[in-house]
């Protein structure tokens, strides 16, 4: 994306096209990705308010108190918005990249604004639901 | 507008380069702490100053803020730090509501029983 606004900072839009339509590649792998990991763990038996059984059953604690079950409704909730925010940049930057010739270079720079906004969002969401949930101990392979 | 534009935008695809290797090495930081056993607070410091790091690496250089005047960087940036703290607000009711939290149960096969029912 940054590379887009800099050519097109530069005027030329041709570049600017060709680099809009690479971040939007990425950001449809980024959604496909995403609904293959969802896919694996709503197999797993993860529910907005439900854990899979043997997942219970590693996060009891010694006390015996079993884990909040809130993962799933916090895990879809935060990363499905995030799909969507990428979802609908992608469409934004489809409609960018086809008028490229017709628009501003301003214009071209609020959909990169919009866009490092959502990776921005994505640098919080990383590590704090999927770096502070690795399976340290490997209690969940299976 | 778009001369005033081509005239302020610094940095070269050289620089956006070293820029995101910089944010894939703190990445990869990232996922190799997430290996290490320590405990859940030293854990989340870390990860959050290294992402806010990685936050600062693209609101200066991909949203090119560091090539913006000074003012605009005095706009925004105080603001952001108010609203953030305007969240800390809502942190004593979370405190408050950890007691109550919704605890596991086997998922229902029908319909829970009303409460209001003797």
């Amino acid at each position: 994306m940054v590379f887009g606004v800099s050519a097109s900072s530069r005027g030329d839009k041709t570049a600017a096209r060709k680099w809009i339509f690479a971040t939007i590649a990425f950001g449809l792998t980024f959604i496909v990705l995403h609904l293959i990991e969802w896919q694996h763990l709503i197999h797993e038996g993860l529910r907005p308010f439900f854990l899979p059984e043997h997942w219970v059953q590693v996060f009891t604690g010694p006390d015996g108190k079993p884990p909040t079950p809130l993962f799933g409704a916090t895990f879809f909730t935060i990363t499905g918005l995030h799909m969507f925010h990428v979802f609908t940049g992608a469409i934004y930057l489809t409609v960018v990249a086809m008028r490229v010739k017709k628009l501003k270079h301003e214009d071209v720079e609020i959909s990169g604004l919009y866009w490092h906004f959502v990776d921005l969002v994505w640098m919080f969401v990383f590590p704090l639901i999927y770096i502070m949930s690795v399976d340290v101990g490997g209690h969940l392979a299976r | 507008m778009s001369a005033h534009a081509e005239e302020h935008f610094a940095g070269s695809n050289k620089l956006f380069i070293s820029i995101w290797v910089w944010l894939v090495g703190l990445t990869l930081i990232e996922i190799f702490l997430a290996y290490r056993p320590m405990a859940i607070h030293i854990m989340l410091t870390i990860l959050l100053g290294l992402s806010i790091i990685k936050a600062a690496l693209i609101v200066a250089y991909f949203m090119h803020l560091k090539f913006e005047r000074l003012s605009l960087i005095l706009t925004i940036v105080p603001m952001l730090v108010v609203c953030i703290i305007l969240l800390f607000v809502f942190f004593p009711d979370s405190f408050r509501s950890s007691g109550l939290r919704y605890q596991h149960k086997e998922a229902p096969a029908v319909a829970p029983p009303s409460a209001e029912e003797p």
